[in-house]
């Protein structure tokens, strides 16, 4: 039959029609289970229940438990949002191995960012990448100190890779190093496509490469970008443009270490060394500033700060400066295009912004720099003094006076006038003391606190035994005095012209020596101090505050009057000399009184200080000591405890006092039940009984509840009455349902809200309180006025900050290079401690051998590089950390090292070493942080074989197990065991007479002599202490990548051609097993009688070794032949008599002929019969060891061990 | 001539910032080259003031500090008995700790270990009352390596410190702000009061990584008053006389007033006569402010007059209001210091001396400062006692650093 070759209908699967046929089909299966009653759409469910019912619980569970997880997975930890107001810039990378195209690439994106060539890019460059973004874009030397220091804090990593080359190890190092210090995001940049032939040799080098980052892990590829070629020595507009803008758009998430710790990459730095001290000692160390947008987390005063290749420091002072490069901002304009002058570019490492660094020379720009200068104390007016031609007489002379800016100037010869100008002079002169003498007063008093602060850290420190005394002490003064000025110079700053015209008057009030020109001069320099103030303000803002309320020493009683005089100072000004200030002083107190909190905190803060002093020696009157010891020390009982004020509480009125603070007394108004119950009654009370048709009325009391009842009825019905009235009842009713579903909506809803609330889950409780938490910081910082907020926080992060560190090493001067990245990293308290870290590595898969148990390796941890020598170990389920002498291959390890103390769950990489000459791979392994403490405990195992010299029955006493009566003290107790298993524990050391070391021991069993005992211990590992910074930025260009530190000792023996040494008793020696006899089994016969019958010694006749039939019967002899034999035997006796004589005497002939032949022969025989001695040991020791029984089996015990 | 090549970290040499001295004078100097203390600054101080605050923030810090010119002149100079008891308890419950004090005991110097906890026993002298070791038990239990569980023993109710019945009413509720309430626990095993003691008291606190920020700015009102008498080695009537005397006073504010009686004998009792009271106020919010009394060793008074001045102090205690009583105020700022990055609000009465002396030296060594202000009570109309003070900081972000992780 012939087939048909018609193509089938091929039913539609997708489209319209298809969907029309499912439609209905689903309907008809729907319609018949309903029973005809037509549905929509049924989905499978519906149409095949049992398809889905549960089948197995346990598998349901599984996917339950799964799809729990899955979801779950997908959720982040909510976290607090500490994300400053205005963001740092965000620091973009570029990486790769040497002749990549990292420099020409940084250059077309600060030209595509700026629109500006630069000759030179050195060290970090930031640039406004859009109206909110501004990016710090920088270059990776390919240093492997350099790849970890920048790894650490980039957001942003640009991985370049020529794909004419392939990928290079140095790329996978940096994504290791990343990887373990929190990943950050990462773009591929694909360069050197030009020298590929387009199509698909293009194509197929792309692709490996993609792949091959994809291997590595999806987070460590990111995008990947192509960089299509070269036009006269930059690339393509468009390719970097692309590159730009996905840049300028992107989002990042910052890594913990980042979060956590302040942290700035230096892009300025400035050299503030007194020269004369550099004159004196050209290697004294550096005071010096570094400049760079602060990070992370705000950074405090006086905080810990670690410099990676330089050491930990401490920060002399930290303020914000003025942004350098401040993004635009939205409100800056409607355009979405920056504009050409918001295009900035700050780079001063590179020669832009101001500062231009040779290797030689810094050029600076003048404007720029000068305004951070550190006014000396007292210049102004000496060298004002200076200046002045005229002596002090002829000034004093030429000077006039004057208090008020309207009064008649004093001069020189007024004095002498008539009587009622005395008079009027007198009031002026009184007024005047009101004012002048307050003002003087409150100077003074300022002056005298500040030296007797002087003097009292002047008179502590010598004191104290510290070395350089006198120099710290004089520098003491001069800070102080310094910010007396400071203090001074900033209150003018912030006064106006007229206080500073009436702080004139003051000048001439305290120096009336000088005369108006140097008044001027002052003048001039002191309005151009202020303008320069003005911006040092910023900066210096958070010490100027401490310093004036360092000085507020006196208590609040004086403060407080103190503000009132000023508030009546100011108003004299104002009214210039009327009597009218007096007016509104009450107002004036009270609005200081107000400032309380202010006050309060000055003083709490104001004086306080580390030289504190309790047993303080007081002088009165200049003169004589008063001693006050006693007193004070009983004042400062240390206790939690309040010396209480007794109050009267028996008197009402004091009991009243506090009525309040209890549930019986008085509620705040929004909180009183009574007001509230109003309120909700307002809102709620009303409600109709709907079966009834009543309507009830919520009033405010209970008490009325009845007659309010009665009042609603006749209420309902005057209603009802009136609805009748004016026959609008039908609207009325439409009202009354509408009011009623409102009120059912509204019950409805809170019912949800409340359940929804009760059954929040415990994520998203995370969340709500994270955001709270968000909310309160926010609310809270942006209440407080600058500098308090600055006091409170720190600095804050996204500020572009000056860092002062006060001694630096020279080396880090004299070796700088603009292009190796400073990073300032901040460490917590307790991180600069040394201590042994536990952590849990992997030997890197690539690493050619293994790590070697306390071979130094340099390890990157936390912000720092230091060289450690780790001790590797593993962990038993007992918890016992037990020594491993070399890394195990594939799998986990932990290892110890003495380093500094790092937070938990930091990473940490090995790096076997820093030179770029290898070509192995550099990384020896990764891994976290578990623990750190000051003491570790590794222990290996310890086995003390001894052997018993005397047996009790079930007691031994042992020697050889320890070597002194000392060691064996220690060990009393411990258990010990026998080759053959019999336990034991060691009693008691023994006396002299038995030889040192040895113990009594008693055990289970009894032991046999020929038993050894052994101990099992464990014995602590010393650890090697060894932590060597690793000091890049304090050595020459050319030695940093080549810096060793400590080296391992193989390669200290190859150097020095030594071989490892051996311990002849760690070699492996071949057994020898001396045979032993084991005497036959003795039963004495007593013991035999009383055997059963079974196992007595049967004394059956052997066995017959010779063959019956060979055996030969006993011969009888007959007397006769009795004397033959006998004569025979005594013939026979005879002859082998002889035989053996003459045997004798010839062999006796033979030695000495050989004697006299010479020695060889005679050697020969002798060895002969030695070997055969041998032999015979050998085949007699075989016997013995084929004994039966239970002594046969403790043998072959102690020959397996 | 080449310059010589300098190690990293060589920043160790005598030099005054700001009011601190870096610790590396001639005496001290072993201390700073052998041990741990590589980068972090000592600081310096004089006189025993404080010392507890001072040796508490020293081992949180990890700052190593001096303390000279202890009692010089005195009719017993150096540290006492007490002192020195403290120093060995801080040994035992932190792990490289070390502890330099001279032939006279003038001069102390403390390089701290790193907190270890675990369990920990301690006997007390009888110079001052358990709490205040116990207090000083507090500020660093949160922050150690393992659970600590302490027992100490000594004199459990003394005048010059909080007892250990006081200290559980009233601190386990600023904990549990700071979540730290699970796994803590005082348990009064035995009561000793002055002159022979023999108290014994457990004290178990769980350790955190690190602390989350609190807002205790509501109060509320007081809505009842609990506590407990107690007589050791006196008639069992005399807690009931103490009772009832207090509740004469209370009852006129509040209906809620309800105080046990806790009567011991035998060894639970300790060796000496006593008794007293501790009274808390629990508010509506949950805060409790707390008063006691203990009876004088020498003069005892009538039980009637104790219970009615214990019963003052708390109404003192009340007038002074905040969410945290006077007492524990140092322990909340210390607590609300250490927290994560963010801000943390407390409201309290005025600042105690030793509240004060805190602040100050939580500025010394975390360059931390409080934002205080005062909250003036006749602002509302309501009668609330004294003026409040509310306190803002932003934690320094301080994290357990010898918690493990496994």
């Amino acid at each position: 039959m012939e087939t048909d070759a018609k193509k089938a209908h091929r039913k539609r699967l997708s489209g319209p029609k298809a969907e029309k046929k499912r439609q209905k089909h689903d309907s008809s299966v729907a319609g018949n289970k309903s029973g005809g009653k037509k549905a929509g759409t049924a989905s499978a469910i519906n149409r095949n229940p049992k398809a889905f019912a549960v089948n197995s619980a346990v598998r349901l569970r599984k996917e339950f438990h799964r799809a729990a997880d899955v979801s779950l997975r997908r959720e982040r930890l909510p976290v607090v949002d500490r994300a400053p107001p205005v963001p740092p810039p965000v620091i973009v990378v570029l990486a790769g191995p040497p002749h990549v195209g990292k420099t020409t690439l940084l250059r077309g994106l600060v030209r595509n960012y700026t629109r500006q060539r630069l000759a030179e890019l050195h060290g970090p460059i930031t640039v406004v990448a859009g109206k909110q973004r501004r990016v710090t874009l920088i270059e990776c030397k390919n240093d492997l100190g350099c790849m970890i220091d920048l790894a650490k804090v980039a957001d942003l990593i640009l991985l370049l890779v020529d794909a004419n080359y392939g990928l290079e190890m140095e790329t996978f190092e940096f994504l290791n190093i990343c990887q373990t210090h929190g990943m950050p995001r990462v773009m591929t940049v694909l360069t050197h496509l030009d020298l590929l032939r387009a199509g698909s040799q293009l194509k197929k080098a792309r692709r490996t490469i993609s792949r091959r980052l994809w291997g590595e892990g999806p987070s460590s590829v990111g995008k990947v970008f192509h960089i299509s070629g070269l036009l006269s020595g930059e690339y393509l507009y468009r390719d970097v443009h692309n590159l730009a803008r996905f840049i300028s758009v992107m989002k990042f998430h910052s890594p913990t270490l980042q979060l956590s710790s302040p942290h700035l990459l230096a892009d300025r730095l400035e050299d503030l060394t007194d020269p004369e001290k550099v004159r004196q000692n050209p290697w004294c160390d550096r005071r010096l500033c570094l400049y760079g947008y602060l990070r992370g987390a705000p950074m405090r005063p006086n905080s810990q700060v670690h410099i990676p290749g330089l050491g930990d420091l401490s920060v002399a002072s930290v303020g914000p400066l003025p942004d350098p490069c401040p993004a635009p901002g939205s409100a800056s304009g409607g355009r979405r295009r920056l504009g050409e002058s918001q295009r900035l570019l700050y780079a001063p490492f590179g020669g832009q912004g101001g500062l231009l660094y040779d290797r030689d020379a810094v050029y600076l720009d003048l404007g720029g720099s000068h305004s951070h200068e550190e006014p000396v104390p007292g210049f102004d007016l000496v060298s004002s003094l200076r200046a002045s031609q005229t002596t002090l007489d002829s000034k004093i002379a030429a000077g006039h006076m004057t208090l008020f800016s309207e009064s008649q100037p004093f001069v020189p010869g007024s004095f002498q006038n008539s009587e009622e100008e005395k008079e009027q002079e007198a009031e002026f002169v009184v007024k005047g003391k009101d004012v002048n003498d307050l003002e003087r007063d409150e100077e003074n008093e300022n002056y005298v606190n500040l030296e007797v602060i002087g003097a009292d850290e002047t008179s502590s420190e010598a004191d104290e035994p510290l070395g350089e005394v006198e120099e710290a002490a004089s520098d003491e003064e001069e800070a102080a005095s310094t910010e007396g000025e400071a203090t001074s110079e900033e209150e003018e700053a912030t006064s106006e012209e007229e206080e500073v015209a009436s702080e004139e008057e003051e000048e001439e009030v305290d120096l009336n020596a000088v005369d108006s020109k140097v008044e001027q001069e002052v003048r001039m320099q002191r309005k151009r101090i202020s303008k320069g103030k003005d911006e040092e303000v910023n900066e210096n803002k958070n010490i100027v505050d401490n310093n004036i309320e360092e000085e507020d020493d006196f208590d609040w009683e004086q403060d407080r009057m103190g503000d009132e005089l000023e508030e009546a100072k100011d108003m004299t000004r104002e009214t210039e000399g009327a009597l009218n200030w007096k007016s509104g002083l009450a107002e004036k107190a009270a609005a200081v009184f107000s400032r309380a909190g202010v006050s309060l905190q000055r003083r709490i803060y104001g004086e306080g200080c580390a030289e504190e002093v309790d047993d303080g020696i007081e002088e009165l009157g200049g003169m004589f000591l008063l001693n006050r010891m006693k007193a004070e020390v009983k004042d400062h009982l240390d206790s939690t405890l309040l010396r209480r004020t007794e109050r009267e509480w028996d008197q009402e009125d004091v009991r009243d006092s506090i009525r309040d603070c209890f549930v019986t007394g008085q509620w705040a108004p929004e909180e009183d039940a009574n007001t509230l119950l109003a309120q909700d009654g307002n809102m709620y009370g009303d409600f109709e009984d709907l079966e009834t048709r009543q309507v009830h009325s919520g009033k405010d009391s209970s008490m009325e509840a009845s007659q309010s009842e009665n009042k609603e009825e006749d209420m309902d019905q005057e209603c009802e009455g009136e609805e009748a009235k004016n026959g609008g009842g039908v609207k009325v009713e439409k009202d009354r349902k509408t009011a009623r579903l409102e009120r059912k909506k509204m019950l409805k809803e809170a019912f949800n809200r409340a359940y929804d609330g009760g059954s929040a889950s415990f994520l998203e409780e995370l969340k709500a309180e994270s955001e709270r938490q968000t909310e309160l910081n926010r609310s809270e910082l942006s209440l407080l006025p600058n500098a308090v907020r600055t006091e409170v926080l720190g600095v804050e992060p996204g500020a572009y900050v000056r860092v002062e560190f006060s001694s630096v090493p020279l080396e880090f001067l004299a070796h700088f290079q603009p292009s190796y990245p400073i990073v300032i990293g901040g460490v917590a308290a307790g991180e600069g401690q040394l201590g042994f870290i536990q952590v849990r590595i992997k030997q890197h898969r690539w690493i050619r051998g293994v790590l070697k148990c306390k071979d130094p390796v340099t390890v990157s941890l936390g912000w720092r590089r230091f060289q450690s020598l780790p001790v590797y170990h593993s962990e038993g389920h007992d918890g016992r950390k037990r020594m491993l002498k070399y890394t195990p291959p594939h799998t986990h390890c932990l290892a110890a090292l003495w380093g500094p103390i790092t937070a938990q769950s930091s990473g940490i990489v090995f790096l076997k070493c820093l030179s770029n000459e290898t070509h192995a791979f550099r990384i020896a392994a990764t891994g976290v942080v578990l623990e750190s403490d000051h003491s570790a405990s590794i222990v290996k195992k310890l086995k003390l074989v001894g052997s018993p010299f005397k047996i009790f029955k079930k007691t031994a006493f042992i020697k050889g197990m320890f070597s002194s009566a000392l060691e064996a003290t220690r060990c009393e107790g411990v258990g010990v065991r026998t080759v053959s298993g019999i336990r034991g524990v060691i009693k008691r050391a023994l006396r002299p007479p038995h030889p040192p070391g040895s113990v009594r021991a008693t055990f289970e069993d009894r032991v046999q002599l020929s038993d050894l005992v052994f101990v099992r211990a464990w014995a602590s590992v010393p650890l090697p202490q060894h932590c060597i910074p690793v000091p890049s930025l304090l050595l020459p260009e050319e030695d940093r990548a080549s810096w060793q530190g400590v080296r391992p000792t193989s390669v200290l023996r190859k150097e020095h051609g030594l071989k490892t040494p051996h311990n002849p008793d760690s070699m492996y020696k071949p057994i020898v097993r001396v045979p032993r006899f084991l005497p036959p089994i003795h039963v004495p016969r007593s013991l035999q009688k009383s055997l059963p019958f079974s196992s007595k010694p049967k004394f059956t006749a052997p066995k017959q070794i010779t063959p019956r039939n060979l055996v030969r019967p006993a011969v009888i002899r007959e007397p006769h032949e009795r004397k033959v034999f006998e004569l025979l035997h005594a013939l026979r006796t005879m002859r082998n008599e002889k035989k053996r004589k003459q045997k004798t005497e010839k062999s006796t002939e033979v030695v000495k002929r050989a004697a006299e032949k010479g020695l060889k022969k005679s050697n020969k025989e002798i060895k002969g019969g030695a070997r055969g001695y041998h032999g015979s040991t050998m085949k007699r020791g075989g016997g013995g060891s084929r004994g039966g029984g239970r002594k046969g089996n403790r043998w072959r015990g102690k020959t397996r061990t | 001539m080449a310059p010589p090549v300098l190690h990293a970290g060589t920043g160790t040499g005598t030099r005054a910032v700001g009011k601190e001295v870096t610790i590396a004078s001639s005496v001290d100097h072993n201390l700073l080259e052998t041990t741990a203390c590589v980068s972090s600054r000592g600081l310096s101080y004089k006189g025993s003031a404080w010392l507890r605050q001072r040796l508490v923030l020293s081992a949180l810090s990890k700052r190593p500090v001096r303390i000279w010119g202890i009692r010089e002149g005195a009719e017993s100079p150096g540290i006492l008995e007490y002192e020195a008891s403290l120093l060995r308890l801080l040994e035992k419950v932190t792990n490289g700790t070390r502890i330099e004090i001279n032939s006279t005991g003038t001069h102390l110097s403390v390089c701290p270990g790193s907190l270890d906890g675990g369990v920990v026993e301690h006997t007390c002298p009888t110079g001052r009352s358990l709490g205040y070791w116990l207090e000083f038990l507090l500020c660093l239990a949160p922050f150690c390596r393992r659970p600590l569980r302490a027992t100490l023993r000594g004199v459990t109710n003394g005048t010059d410190s909080p007892s250990a019945d006081l200290i559980k009413a009233t601190v386990r509720p600023a904990l549990a702000a700071f979540g730290l309430d699970e796994g803590f626990d005082i348990q009064v095993l035995a009561r000793g009061v002055l002159p022979k003691g023999g108290g014994e008291v457990t004290f178990t606190c769980p350790v955190r990584r690190s602390l989350r920020p609190v807002k205790l700015t509501e109060p509320g009102k007081v809505a009842k008053v609990r506590g407990t008498a107690f007589g050791v080695r006196v008639s069992p009537q005399m807690s009931n006389r103490v009772i009832l005397a207090a509740r004469g006073v209370l009852c006129s504010f509040l209906p809620d007033v309800y105080v046990t009686s806790d009567h011991r004998k035998g060894k639970a009792a300790g060796g000496s006569p006593g008794f007293g009271m501790a009274l808390v106020a629990v508010t509506t919010e949950g805060y409790v402010l707390g008063a006691e009394l203990t009876s004088d060793p020498v003069n005892p008074g009538t039980p009637e007059d104790l219970g009615k001045r214990c019963a003052h102090h708390l109404l003192d205690e009340i007038s002074r209001g905040g969410c945290v009583d006077s007492a524990t105020q140092g322990l909340t700022i210390l607590l609300a210091a250490m927290g994560l990055r963010d801000v943390s609000k407390v409201l309290t009465g005025p600042l105690t001396d030793h509240s004060v002396a805190l602040l100050r030296h939580l500025r010394d060594f975390f360059s931390l400062t409080f934002h205080l202000e005062e909250q003036k009570a006749t602002e509302d109309d309501m009668r609330c006692g004294d003026d409040k003070v509310i306190l803002t900081c932003v934690g320094v972000g301080f994290t357990n650093l010898s918690k493990p992780i496994r």
